[in-house]
C-alpha cells in the first residue's frame, strides 16, 4: 500500500486550509503556499509516475486502513499519474502567473483566492485517484463549488453566468449520482474494482444501462458536451482571466477522464459499443459539438468568448476519440487532454496579459499588439499553430491520432469533421494574428483604430506563458514518450474491442 | 557627314545573324529522315513565329476581352476582414437582479 | 559527413537560435544553414535511410537516391543565393519563417514516408504564409490568409488521402501510387502545391504580394517539392501528362496578359511546372530526367527573375509594367542580368536552361503523340514572349509610363548583395550551358539527350530567332494595361462575401436565436414558479414590483423547491421502470 495516491488530494487539501489562514492576512503568502501545495502535489504525482510508467505496478492506498469493497480505495494507475501530473502542473504554473492579473481585475481579497485554487485541484485531483464511484462524486463536488466560488470573480455578468453553471452542474451531478445509487442497487458496491468484476454478469439489467446512462449524461454535462454546453461561454467571458486560465485548461477535461475510467476500468468491455449505443452518441453529439463551436467561435468579437467556443470544439475532439472506440482514438482523446489544456490555459493566461496591459477584450482592437508585446505574441502564435494543428506542436500530433483512429474505423463523416474544424480553427486564430501585427500606420484598414501603447507582459506571467508554450511543443516532440510510457497500458482493454 | 539613317545600330544586325544561323542550321549535318511533322524544313522556325502569333492572339483577343477586370475587382472583400460587418451574435440577454 | 541526418535539421536548429544571435549577425548567420546542408549531401551516401519509432509505426525520416539528391541539392543552392540576395534584411521573422520553410522542403524531399512527408508539408505551408503577411499591406494580409486556407485545405485533402491509404494498405510508405480512392486525394494535395490547373489560381494571387526576399524563396521550394512528390508517387500516369501540358499552355497565357510582373512569373511557374509534370506523366527514364534537370534548371532560373524583378520593385517602388518602362537607363545591368536568366529559361543555347526543358521535350516525342509535343513546343515560345521579351521590353524599354509630365523616375539604390546574388546565380546558369557534366551525373538516371546535337541547336534558334521576329512586329499590340483577367480564384473570392452573408450569418442567427428563446421561455416560467397560486386565480403571472419580487400572495414555493419536486418526480419514475423490469 503506497501512500502517494492519498497524498495528492489530502496535501492539497492541507495547503488549502493553511493558505487560507494565512490568506486572511497576507495574500502574497496565501500564493505562495498555494503554488507550494501545487509542486508538492506535483512533485507526489510525478514520484508516482515514475512507479506507474511502463508498465509498472498500479499504486492503491485504502483509506483508514478499511480495505475495499468495504472502505474506499485510492488507485494510482497510468491513467491517474498522467491526468494528475498534467492538473498540479497546469495548476502551479497558473497561480504563478495570477498575482498580477487578479489585481487588475477583481478587488483586493485575493486571499482568498488561492485557497479556492487548492480546493479545486484537490477536488479534481481526488476525482483522478478515487476507486470508488461514489467518492468520484464527493470530489467532483469538492471541486464544482470550489470552482463557483472562483469564476463569480470578473466581469458584471459573471455571479450570474457561475450561477448558470452551478444549475448545470448540479443537475449533472444529480444525474450522476442517481446512477451511482442505481449501480449500488444493482451490484451492491461502489468500489470500482469490485464492480469490474460483478458487473459482466448483470449488464443485460435495466437498472445497471439506465445507470450507465445518467452518469454519463451526468458527467456529460460537466463536460460541456454538446448540446450541454450552453453554460460555458458565458461562463469563460465573464470571468476574470486567472479562473478561466485554471478551470478551462482542465475542469471539463477531469470529467471526460471520468467518463473514460468508467468506460475502461468499471463496466464490461463492449458494454459501451454494444448492447446501449452510448459511444455512438457521444461520439455523433461531440461531432456537431465540434462544428458548432468551430462556427460559432469566428462570429465572436469577443477574445474570451472566441476561446469559449472555441473549447467546445475541443472538447468534442476528445468526446469523439472516446466515441470511437479503438485504442488509436482513445490515446488521441488522452493526449488532447494534455495538449489543450497547455493550448488554453496559454491562450487565456495571454488574455489576461493583454487585459492588464491594455484594458482590451475584444479582437478588433488588438490592432498593433504584436509590436508593443512581441514575445507574448510568439507565445500566443504557438498558440494557435497548435489549436490548428500544425506540426510539430501538440496539436497537431493529436490531432493526427484522431484522424488515424477515425480511419482505422471507417467513420469517415467524423473524419471530415475533424479536418474541418482544423480549417475553422485556422479562420479564427489567424485572424486574431493578422490583427495583432497590423500597424495602423501603414495600413489603410485600420488606420482610424488606437493603437496598443503598452509594456510588454510582466516577468511573473511571462514566465508562466513561456512555460506553456514550450509545454506545447515538449508534449509534441516527446508525445512518443508520453504515448509509450502511460497511455498505451491505458488502452489496452479497449485492443480487443472494448 | 554621315547619313544617319544608313547606319543600322548594331542589335538589329546581330539579331539577323542569329536568323541566319538559324536557316543555315538545316543545310548542317545529317539530314533527319522525314518522321514527324517537326522534322520538315524550317517547321521550328514557322512554328516559333506563328505560335508567338497565336498566343498573342489567344491572350489579347480571346481571353483578354471576356476575362479582364479592373486591378481593384476584389478589392470590396479587403473591407471585409476589416471586421466592421455585423453580426448576428450579440451579448446574452441581460438578467434582472433577484430572478431565480 | 554527419552521419544520417535529414539536411532539414540544420535549416531547423539554425531557426530556433536565429532570434538570438546578434541582431547584425542574423543575414550572414542565415547561411550557416544552406552551406552546412551542402557540405553534408556531398558525403551523403544514396540508399542512406535513417528510422524513428513514432507510437506502432516505422518512419522513415531520411531516405537518399538519386531522384531526391536532385531536389536536396539545387534546394540548398538556392537557399544559400537566396540568403544572400536577402543579407540587407532585417526583419527575423522573415529569416526563421524561410529557415524553416527551407528545411521543411528538404524534409519533405528526403521524407521515406508519409507522415514524415506530411509533417513538413504542413510546416512549409505556415512558413511560407508568414512570407506574404510580412509584407505588411493590406492586400498582403489577406492575400495570406487566402494563401493559408488554400493550403490548408490542400494539406487536408492530402491527409485524408495518406490516412486512407494506411486504413488500407497499413503502410506509410512513400513510394509510386496507384490512382484508387486514397491516390486520387494525395495526387489533388501534390497538385495544389504543384500548382496545377485548376488548383492554381493561389499562386498568382499570392506571390506577387509576398515581400520582395520572400517570393524568392515561395517561387523556388513549395511548387518545386511537389514535383519532386509527383515524380516520386505518380510517375507514368497519362491524366498527369495531360495536367502538366494543359498547365505548360494555360499558364503561359496569362502570363502574357498579366501586369504585374511577379504575376507574370507566377503564371509563369505554372507553365514550368506544367513540364515539369508533362515529363513525370509521361513517365520514361528520359523524361524523368529531363523533368529532374528542368527543376534544377527552373528554380535557378525563377528565383534569380523574382529576385531581379524583386531589385526594380525595391529600386522603384513600382511592379506593374503599366507603370515602368524606359529603366535602362537607370537600371542598365539588371538588365542584363535579368535576360540571363529569362534566356535560360527560354532554353537558349549556352545556358543552363538549354540543357533540361529541351530533354523532356525530346523525350515526349520518342513517348507520346505529336500533339503533345507541339503544344510543349508552344509553351516554350510563349515562355520567351512572355518573360524573355515582353516583361524585359516594356519594363527595361519603351516610353516611361505612369509618370507625371516630365517627371524623372526616382531610383533608390539597389544593395550590393542582390547584384552578388543575382550575378552568381547567372554565372551559374552560365557555366552549366557550357559545362552540364555536374547536372547530368545527378540526374536519377543515364543521360542519353545530348543537347548540343544539330537538330537541337537548330531547334533552339529558329524558336527562339523567329518568334523573336513575330514579337517584334506585333509588340505594340502586347502593351501591358493595368488589369487582371480573372481565373478559377473567382470561384472562392467572388462568392465568399455571399458566404458570409448566406452561410455563416443564418447557422450563427439559428444558434442565438435558438438561445435566446430558451432563455426568453425560461425568464417567463420564473415568476409563474414563484408564485403558482396566483396563475391559477387569475392566469397570469402575479404583479410584479420595480425589484423584480412578485408581490406575494402567501403561497410561495421556492425555485429550491420546485427543482427538488421534480428531481423526485423524475427519480420516480425511473425507479418504477426499472423495478416493473
Amino acid at each position: 500500500m503506497s501512500q502517494i495516491p492519498a497524498l495528492i488530494p489530502t496535501s492539497l487539501l492541507l495547503f488549502a486550509l493553511v493558505s487560507l489562514l494565512v490568506g486572511l492576512r497576507s495574500a502574497r503568502g496565501a500564493q505562495l503556499l498555494a503554488v507550494a501545495g501545487m509542486l508538492f502535489a506535483f512533485g507526489v504525482s510525478a514520484l508516482g509516475l515514475r512507479e506507474v510508467a511502463f508498465g509498472g505496478d498500479t499504486l492503491r492506498y485504502a483509506v483508514g486502513n478499511w480495505l475495499p469493497p468495504i472502505g474506499i480505495e485510492f488507485v494510482f494507475d497510468s491513467l491517474a499519474a498522467y491526468m494528475t501530473t498534467l492538473l498540479t502542473f497546469t495548476g502551479a504554473v497558473v497561480t504563478v502567473y495570477a498575482p498580477k492579473a487578479l489585481a487588475a481585475e477583481t478587488d483586493g481579497r485575493q486571499g482568498m483566492v488561492y485557497p479556492s485554487m487548492l480546493l479545486v485541484l484537490a477536488g479534481l485531483t481526488g476525482m483522478c485517484v478515487t476507486g470508488d464511484i461514489f467518492n468520484l462524486y464527493v470530489f467532483l463536488e469538492v471541486a464544482a463549488l470550489a470552482a463557483y466560488a472562483l469564476l463569480a470573480l470578473g466581469e458584471r455578468g459573471a455571479p450570474v453566468a457561475t450561477l448558470r453553471y452551478l444549475l448545470f452542474g448540479a443537475v449533472g451531478g444529480g444525474f450522476y449520482l442517481l446512477g451511482v445509487a442505481y449501480l449500488y442497487f444493482a451490484a451492491g458496491t461502489l468500489n470500482m474494482a469490485e464492480l469490474a468484476t460483478l458487473l459482466p454478469e448483470l449488464q443485460e439489467s435495466r437498472a445497471v444501462i439506465v445507470a450507465a446512462v445518467l452518469m454519463v449524461l451526468g458527467l456529460a454535462i460537466k463536460m460541456a458536451l454538446f448540446p450541454m454546453h450552453f453554460w460555458l461561454p458565458d461562463v469563460y467571458t465573464n470571468t476574470a482571466s486567472v479562473p478561466a486560465a485554471l478551470i478551462a485548461p482542465i475542469m471539463t477535461k477531469v470529467s471526460a477522464y471520468a467518463i473514460i475510467r468508467l468506460w475502461l476500468d468499471v463496466f464490461p468491455p463492449g458494454f459501451f459499443t454494444e448492447g446501449v449505443p452510448i459511444a455512438a452518441a457521444i461520439g455523433w453529439f461531440s461531432a456537431a459539438g465540434i462544428l458548432y463551436g468551430s462556427v460559432l467561435a469566428i462570429a465572436q468579437h469577443d477574445y474570451r468568448r472566441m476561446l469559449a467556443y472555441s473549447s467546445v470544439g475541443q472538447l468534442g475532439y476528445i468526446g469523439l476519440g472516446i466515441g470511437l472506440a479503438n485504442p488509436i482514438a482513445m490515446v488521441g482523446a488522452l493526449l488532447h487532454i494534455v495538449n489543450h489544456a497547455f493550448m488554453k490555459g496559454l491562450l487565456f493566461m495571454v488574455g489576461g496579459v493583454i487585459k492588464l496591459r491594455t484594458g482590451r477584450t475584444r479582437i478588433p482592437e488588438f490592432v498593433g499588439i504584436g509590436r508593443a508585446m512581441p514575445w507574448t505574441m510568439v507565445a500566443f502564435t504557438i498558440g494557435a499553430l497548435a489549436m490548428v494543428g500544425i506540426p510539430p506542436t501538440a496539436g497537431f500530433f493529436s490531432k493526427w491520432y484522431l484522424l488515424l483512429g477515425s480511419a482505422e474505423a471507417g467513420a469517415w463523416v467524423w473524419f471530415a469533421v475533424i479536418v474541418a474544424s482544423s480549417l475553422l480553427s485556422a479562420i479564427y486564430f489567424f485572424r486574431v494574428i493578422e490583427m495583432i501585427y497590423r500597424d495602423p500606420e501603414r495600413d489603410s484598414a485600420v488606420k482610424d483604430r488606437e493603437p496598443v501603447e503598452a509594456d510588454g507582459a510582466p516577468v511573473s506571467m511571462a514566465v508562466p506563458i513561456g512555460i506553456m508554450a514550450g509545454g506545447i511543443m515538449v508534449a509534441g516532440i516527446f508525445n512518443v514518450l508520453i504515448v509509450r510510457a502511460l497511455l498505451e497500458s491505458v488502452v489496452a482493454p479497449l485492443a480487443g474491442g472494448g | 557627314m554621315t547619313d544617319r539613317s544608313r547606319r543600322i545600330p548594331i542589335r538589329y544586325v546581330l539579331f539577323g545573324l542569329v536568323l541566319l544561323v538559324a536557316v543555315g542550321f538545316e543545310f548542317v549535318g545529317d539530314p533527319t529522315p522525314r518522321e514527324q511533322i517537326w522534322d520538315e524544313v524550317l517547321f521550328f522556325g514557322v512554328w516559333g513565329f506563328l505560335g508567338c502569333l497565336v498566343l498573342s492572339l489567344l491572350a489579347k483577343g480571346i481571353v483578354s476581352p471576356g476575362l479582364d477586370r479592373p486591378e481593384d475587382y476584389y478589392a470590396p472583400e479587403e473591407a471585409r476582414h476589416d471586421w466592421s460587418t455585423e453580426s448576428p451574435v450579440t451579448a446574452p440577454p441581460a438578467r434582472r437582479n433577484g430572478e431565480g | 559527413m554527419f552521419g544520417s541526418i535529414p539536411p532539414g535539421l540544420f535549416f531547423v536548429a539554425l531557426a530556433l537560435v536565429l532570434p538570438f544571435l546578434p541582431r547584425q549577425s542574423r543575414a550572414w548567420a542565415f547561411l550557416v544553414a544552406p552551406v552546412l546542408s551542402l557540405v553534408h549531401l556531398s558525403g551523403l551516401e544514396t540508399g542512406t535511410t535513417a528510422t524513428w519509432q513514432l507510437a506502432t509505426f516505422e518512419l522513415e525520416p531520411l531516405r537518399v537516391d538519386r531522384l531526391a539528391n536532385v531536389f536536396g541539392w539545387i534546394l540548398s543552392i538556392i537557399t544559400l543565393l537566396g540568403g544572400i540576395f536577402a543579407l540587407h534584411l532585417k526583419d527575423t521573422s522573415q529569416q526563421v519563417a524561410a529557415l524553416l520553410y527551407a528545411g521543411s522542403a528538404l524534409g519533405v524531399v528526403y521524407a521515406g514516408d508519409l507522415f514524415t512527408l506530411f509533417f513538413f508539408w504542413e510546416i512549409m505551408a505556415f512558413g511560407s504564409a508568414w512570407l506574404i503577411w510580412a509584407r505588411r499591406t493590406p492586400e498582403a494580409y489577406a492575400a495570406g490568409l487566402r494563401y493559408i486556407y488554400v493550403h490548408l485545405f490542400g494539406g487536408a485533402v492530402l491527409l485524408g488521402g495518406i490516412l486512407w491509404q494506411m486504413a488500407e494498405t497499413g503502410s506509410l510508405r512513400f513510394e509510386a501510387f496507384d490512382l484508387d480512392g486514397p491516390g486520387i486525394l494525395i495526387l489533388v494535395g501534390f497538385f495544389l502545391n504543384a500548382a496545377a490547373v485548376p488548383l492554381h489560381a493561389w499562386i498568382a494571387d499570392a506571390y506577387p504580394r509576398a515581400t520582395i526576399t520572400g517570393a524568392v524563396f515561395m517561387s523556388a521550394l513549395t511548387s518545386k517539392t511537389a514535383v519532386y512528390t509527383l515524380a516520386r508517387g505518380f510517375p507514368g500516369w497519362e491524366v498527369v501528362m495531360w495536367v502538366g501540358v494543359i498547365m505548360a499552355v494555360y499558364g503561359v497565357t496569362y502570363a502574357i496578359l498579366s501586369n504585374d510582373m511577379r504575376r507574370v512569373l507566377a503564371y509563369h511557374i505554372v507553365s514550368q511546372v506544367g513540364f515539369m509534370v508533362a515529363g513525370i506523366g509521361i513517365g520514361t527514364e528520359y523524361t524523368l530526367n529531363g523533368a529532374s534537370a528542368h527543376a534544377f534548371t527552373n528554380i535557378l532560373e525563377k528565383s534569380l527573375l523574382f529576385m531581379a524583378t524583386g531589385a526594380i520593385i525595391h529600386a522603384t517602388g513600382v511592379s506593374r509594367m503599366s507603370h515602368l518602362g524606359g529603366l535602362y537607363k537607370k537600371l542598365p545591368v539588371l538588365f542584363w542580368l535579368y535576360m540571363i536568366p529569362a534566356l535560360s529559361i527560354s532554353s537558349a543555347p549556352f545556358l543552363g536552361g538549354f540543357l533540361s526543358k529541351p530533354m523532356t521535350i525530346s523525350g515526349a516525342e520518342y513517348a507520346t503523340v505529336p500533339s503533345v509535343v507541339l503544344l510543349m513546343h508552344l509553351a516554350s515560345v510563349g515562355t520567351l514572349l512572355s518573360v524573355g521579351l515582353k516583361l524585359p521590353y516594356f519594363t527595361w524599354f519603351t516610353k516611361p509610363r505612369g509618370l507625371a509630365e516630365g517627371e524623372e523616375r526616382t531610383v533608390a539604390p539597389i544593395p550590393w548583395n542582390m547584384y552578388a546574388a543575382i550575378g552568381l546565380g547567372g554565372a551559374g546558369l552560365i557555366f552549366l550551358g557550357l559545362w552540364r557534366w555536374p547536372l547530368y551525373n545527378l540526374l536519377p538516371y543515364e543521360v542519353v539527350f545530348d543537347p548540343y546535337e544539330t537538330k537541337n541547336l537548330k531547334k533552339a534558334f529558329q524558336l527562339i530567332g523567329f518568334a523573336t521576329l513575330a514579337f517584334l512586329v506585333i509588340a505594340a499590340r502586347l502593351k501591358p494595361k493595368p488589369k487582371i483577367q480573372l481565373d478559377f480564384e473567382w470561384f472562392y473570392r467572388a462568392p465568399s462575401a455571399l458566404v458570409w452573408k448566406w452561410v455563416v450569418h443564418p447557422v450563427v442567427g439559428v444558434f442565438v436565436w435558438a438561445e435566446r428563446v430558451s432563455w426568453e421561455l425560461a425568464r417567463a416560467l420564473v415568476p409563474v414558479g414563484f408564485d403558482p397560486v396566483s396563475v391559477i386565480r387569475s392566469g397570469r403571472p402575479g404583479p410584479t414590483s420595480p425589484s423584480g419580487e412578485t408581490a406575494s400572495t402567501g403561497f410561495r414555493v421556492t425555485m429550491t423547491a420546485m427543482v427538488m419536486i421534480a428531481a423526485l418526480a423524475f427519480a420516480i419514475i425511473l425507479f418504477w421502470f426499472v423495478l416493473l423490469r
